[in-house]
């Protein structure tokens, strides 16, 4: 019981909230020196998507709590000393209407880093989608043609799969009449045809190999590449290669069914079809800074289509899906080029999370802040008297 | 009155040491099991898949039967031959060139001498190929190129008019396609692209550097693809420098020019071009005949053309070029940050053998306003150990940003850009970009 007590006095004391709110601060700046050469996405995996990391200062390593495990901990630091620990009386309902809103805050993050879908689809005019993929992410995805039109499909997530190397290789099993053997994931590299010239360190397959490359600051850049093995029921096993440029899916065919094997970025179905129509892009008069751009778009359900413009600060919110104005190309276009319109896609349960707890945030110091100003007339009314 | 935390905590104020002395504790033993969960071992073993989802794609292709060579968009076949076709002219002679920033470098294969991937992207190559002969002559392989790229095949004298150029000590033709790429089998159906490349046919020898992709990935890489071809060389002396016309040899013509239609003051690219072929290069603006000091309008840009300087012939890439006593200057447009601006600068700097700038000699450089934001002004003087041939200065203005980056190059004698300076940076801060 004392070691209980020991605990819940440790969690939810204001120091600790101080020491949390300090390596915040830390892990903040040290991310964004780290971003400056290895890019955003590898800060935020390193600082802000871990539990531990350990910080290069020159040649000394500095262990730190990563962001994920601060803000755990900070989390159960403000239920304990803000809600259990709380006095709780009508002074004190306005600070705990604010530690809920905190926490609302802080519980929407973890629900955007964990049950979020973040992604884009691009199109050139005249073209159409219902998927969306995943700017960071890759994932093994097996699919069979149906006769209706419509792929069926398997997915393996990147997770699964990424740390496959020689004697640590990833058995993939699912409905399916094959298994797939990830032996070996690299996470950027090219696909080269093995000439009689040419030396490869790693295997062969086909005639051709993956050679790795360092991996590019910006994520987006990278390409993985997996050596994969095939085994079908009757045990026989079959090599293959898989690159995330590759135009089309490896063919395979088992019991009677084809199959198409790629590892491509993760993507997701939207439940409806997005043709863009038009896009439209402005820059500032004789400069080369855009100034505005959005898509005309279509959205297309079963049995109906609308029109709608998305630009920069008008999002289309559709099935749970928000659909950003995000970027275009090709950069060096000239006027009366064709234009491709890339639409940042993401679905997050928690979206309205933050305005919902500024909300409650701004409530509950309103109240407080009432109370305590009543608190102060009453006081001054009473010395006057 | 102030809040004060006894409001929040009403408790007795704890003693420091003791408190902090359960929380390192407390904490530690949290951390612990944290950072060994967070160590435990993920990303192989035994998983599985998803549960089966079944979708329609609406405008995705999905294509099965596709082999590995059209999967990966190189081919594995030419291996299968004797590397390194030979014979001709420079039979035996080995030929160097500079593989452009951001380009991949593939190993060569079969008849293909020199091999690269384009810019990181997978579906778009460079390659030269070396064939002994005439190879089956000029207009069968320009037919051959245009076949695959889904086009009629041009008459004898459609070839003809097309713009000449010299490579490697020869005539070299250029040529510009847009298309539906059916690829070598014929079987790919790639929408959109775009098939660049220079054909030197000789009877004893013939050259041929291809770049075929997505137009917009091949539009993008036009400037490296010039200065690749310009940087082949046998060892014999010829070689082509991407500076153009005003750093060649007095006898040498100019790089792009149209020799028949040059003389006759109209655009080589157009003039030379069948009536339905796409422009080539940045303008299809007809060069002016003399010099003007009127606003003068490109594709993308518009300007005012310094007093004095006369406009050059149009090419590839380029939005203009000028020519001033014997020194030139012109505008190049690329996608993205076209390579940052240090990595530019420092190209310059190779090319006239001087030594390349640090960071912190960059935030030294002179900086002017240009289109709306800065231009970075830098000026490189041949080294001593430069290669014959190589320019005495030049004087350029960067406008690097995220999307785009404008280039503004002007080389020559160093007497010629000192006094030119002030009419070159007016020329910069005149750049307006187009709507």
């Amino acid at each position: 019981m004392k070691i209980l007590h020991g605990f819940v006095d440790a969690l939810s004391s204001l120091w600790l909230s101080c020491v949390l709110l300090i390596l915040l601060a830390l892990l903040t700046w040290l991310g964004t020196l780290y971003q400056v050469e290895h890019g955003l996405f590898g800060a935020q995996v390193k600082y802000f998507d871990s539990l531990f990391l350990v910080h290069q200062a020159g040649s000394v390593a500095i262990p730190l709590p990563g962001g994920t495990l601060v803000m755990g901990i900070l989390f159960v630091n403000l239920v304990l000393g803000g809600i259990v620990r709380l006095r709780k009386d009508k002074s004190t309902v306005g600070i705990l209407i604010t530690h809920v809103g905190i926490l609302m805050l802080i519980a929407a993050g973890f629900v955007k880093a964990y049950y979020s879908e973040d992604g884009h689809v691009t199109l050139y005019e005249g073209q159409r989608s219902n998927l969306f993929e995943s700017y960071h992410h890759w994932e093994l995805a097996v699919s069979e043609p149906l006769a209706s039109g419509e792929l069926r499909e398997v997915v393996a997530k990147q997770e699964t799969f990424f740390a496959a190397a020689p004697g640590k290789s990833a058995m993939l099993k699912g409905e399916l009449p094959f298994d797939v053997e990830v032996t070996r994931f690299l996470p950027n590299c090219d696909v080269f045809p093995k000439g009689p010239m040419v030396g490869a360190d790693i295997p062969t397959v086909d005639g051709f190999f993956l050679q790795a490359r360092p991996l590019e600051k910006d994520n987006e850049a990278n390409v993985a590449g997996a050596y994969i093995t095939l085994i079908g029921r009757d045990g026989k096993r079959r090599d293959a290669i898989v690159h995330g440029a590759s135009r089309n899916p490896l063919t395979v065919e088992y019991e009677g069914r084809r199959f198409g094997v790629a590892l491509r970025r993760e993507q997701w179905v939207m439940p409806f079809t997005v043709a863009l129509d038009e896009f439209t892009k402005e820059d500032h008069p004789r400069m080369m800074m855009p100034k505005s751009f959005s898509s005309d778009v279509v959205v297309i359900e079963p049995g109906s289509e609308r029109k709608v413009k998305i630009s920069m600060n008008e999002p289309l919110r559709q099935d749970g899906l928000v659909l950003y104005q995000a970027s275009w190309g090709p950069s060096n276009a000239r006027p009366g080029d064709r234009l491709f319109s890339t639409l940042a896609v993401v679905r997050n349960p928690a979206d309205q999370y933050p305005l919902y707890s500024c909300i409650v945030i701004a409530i509950g110091l309103v109240m407080h802040f009432s109370v305590k100003l009543m608190k102060h007339i009453r006081h001054e009314a009473q010395k006057a008297a | 009155m102030r809040a004060t935390t006894a409001d929040v905590h009403p408790r007795p104020r704890p003693r420091l040491l003791p408190h902090l002395r359960r929380a390192a504790f407390q904490g530690g033993v949290a951390l612990a099991a944290a950072l060994l969960a967070s160590c435990a071992d993920k990303g192989h073993g035994e998983a599985s898949f998803s549960a089966p989802v079944t979708y329609k794609p609406a405008g995705q292709t999905f294509e099965l039967g596709k082999s590995d060579s059209n999967r990966f968009g190189v081919s594995a076949s030419d291996f299968a031959r004797a590397p390194a076709a030979s014979g001709g002219a420079s039979a035996g002679a080995k030929i160097h060139w500079e593989t452009p920033t951001g380009w991949t470098e593939l190993p060569p294969s079969g008849t293909r001498e020199a091999n690269f991937k384009v810019a990181g992207d997978a579906k778009t190559e460079c390659y030269l190929t070396r064939l002994a002969g005439s190879a089956g002559g000029l207009e069968s392989n320009i037919n051959r190129w245009r076949t695959q790229i889904s086009l009629p095949p041009l008459s004898a004298e459609e070839i003809a008019k097309l713009p000449r150029l010299e490579w490697l000590g020869a005539e070299a033709v250029l040529v510009n396609f847009e298309g539906q790429w059916k690829g070598m089998s014929g079987t790919e159906g790639e929408e959109g692209w775009r098939l660049v490349g220079l054909l030197s046919v000789r009877p004893d020898e013939s050259l041929f550097l291809k770049m075929v992709g997505p137009s917009e990935v091949v539009s993008a890489n036009l400037e490296p693809f010039v200065m690749l071809a310009a940087s082949f060389h046998d060892g014999s002396g010829h070689s082509h420098d991407d500076a153009g016309a005003a750093e060649l040899p007095p006898d040498h013509p100019p790089m792009t020019g149209a020799t028949s239609s040059a003389k006759s003051g109209a655009n080589p690219n157009d003039a030379a071009l069948p009536d339905n072929h796409p422009p080539i290069g940045a303008s299809g603006t007809p060069i002016p005949a003399a010099a003007s000091n009127d606003s003068q309008r490109g594709s993308a840009f518009e300007w005012k053309a310094p007093a004095g300087w006369k406009r050059g012939a149009d090419k590839s890439m380029r939005e203009v070029t000028y020519v001033v006593d014997g020194a030139e200057c012109y505008v190049t447009l690329l996608g993205g940050t076209g390579g940052g601006l240090l990595g530019n600068i420092n190209r310059w700097c190779g090319q006239l053998g001087a030594k390349a700038l640090g960071e912190s000699e960059l935030g030294a450089l002179e900086r002017i306003e240009m289109l709306g934001g800065e231009g970075v002004i830098v000026k490189i003087t041949r080294s001593e150990s430069a290669q014959a041939g190589t320019p005495e200065a030049l004087l350029g203005a960067l406008c690097v940003r995220e999307d785009r980056s404008l280039f503004v190059k002007f080389i020559g004698a160093e007497a010629v850009l000192d006094a030119q300076r002030a009419a070159f940076l007016d020329f910069c801060r005149s750049l307006a970009a187009l709507q």
